[in-house]
């Protein structure tokens, strides 16, 4: 009719956008995906992709352990670089807390900067211990892997919850 | 496994398989670039050695 704008039909050949889910369903899933790797992208709707990540991060992190894999400790003589390797860690989710409950026999992420506290000599001589090991580089390396690799399949859903990613 | 060509190979296909799956949606583009960081993580590691073949260990 006159004065009505002629109907635009739809492109059937572009492809469809991803669909956004709620923010607060985005930041579940986001949380989620830190604290057991892979459930993110399932709470999400990814089931496939999630347990495919699962079982790489699982896998990387198994890897680190079996090869004696250096758990950090923040020391504060070098406190970037441990800070980092801490970070690296505790990016695969509790996870991390059960392996240092399991190795240092307490939930440690800190060399205590006193060196009369007895708890300086006993995280320390299980740290060198551990990295006596040839193999301990291999292991810190695939720990190291797997908290990397979670921390950026968080972005993943991140992008995946608000559209940005199918 | 006290391997270090091994460590090498496992590492660079954990690494490939988690970043084809990441940034590429269709199988035959994960494939794609899941084989192409294999190899230049494998071919690169293995360049590198021989680079630094002459230096004192």
């Amino acid at each position: 009719m006159d004065g009505e704008p002629a109907a635009v039909a739809p492109d059937i050949h572009a492809p469809a956008l991803p669909e956004a889910v709620s923010p607060g369903r985005t930041a579940a899933a986001i949380v989620l995906a830190w604290l057991l790797p892979g459930a993110g992208h399932v709470l999400l709707g990814r089931v496939g992709r999630g347990i495919a990540f699962a079982a790489l991060i699982f896998g990387s992190f198994g890897l680190g352990l079996a090869h004696d894999g250096r758990l950090a400790l923040h020391d504060r003589r070098q406190p970037f670089l441990t800070a980092l390797q801490v970070v690296a860690n505790v990016g695969v989710g509790p996870a991390d807390l059960l392996a240092r409950l399991s190795v240092y026999h307490e939930p440690a992420y800190v060399l205590p900067a006193d060196f009369a506290d007895p708890r300086y000599d006993h995280r320390l001589s299980i740290l060198r211990r551990r990295t006596e090991s040839g193999l301990s580089i291999y292991g810190t390396a695939y720990l190291w892997t797997a908290g990397l690799m979670n921390l950026l399949l968080l972005f993943d859903v991140w992008d995946i919850g608000t559209g940005r990613k199918t | 496994m006290r391997s270090h060509l091994l460590h090498l190979l496992l590492y660079s296909t954990l690494v490939s398989v988690f970043f084809a799956l990441l940034a590429r949606r269709t199988g035959r583009e994960r494939w794609r670039l899941g084989l192409l960081l294999w190899g230049g993580m494998v071919l690169g590691t293995l360049a590198l050695a021989w680079l630094m073949f002459p230096f004192p260990g």
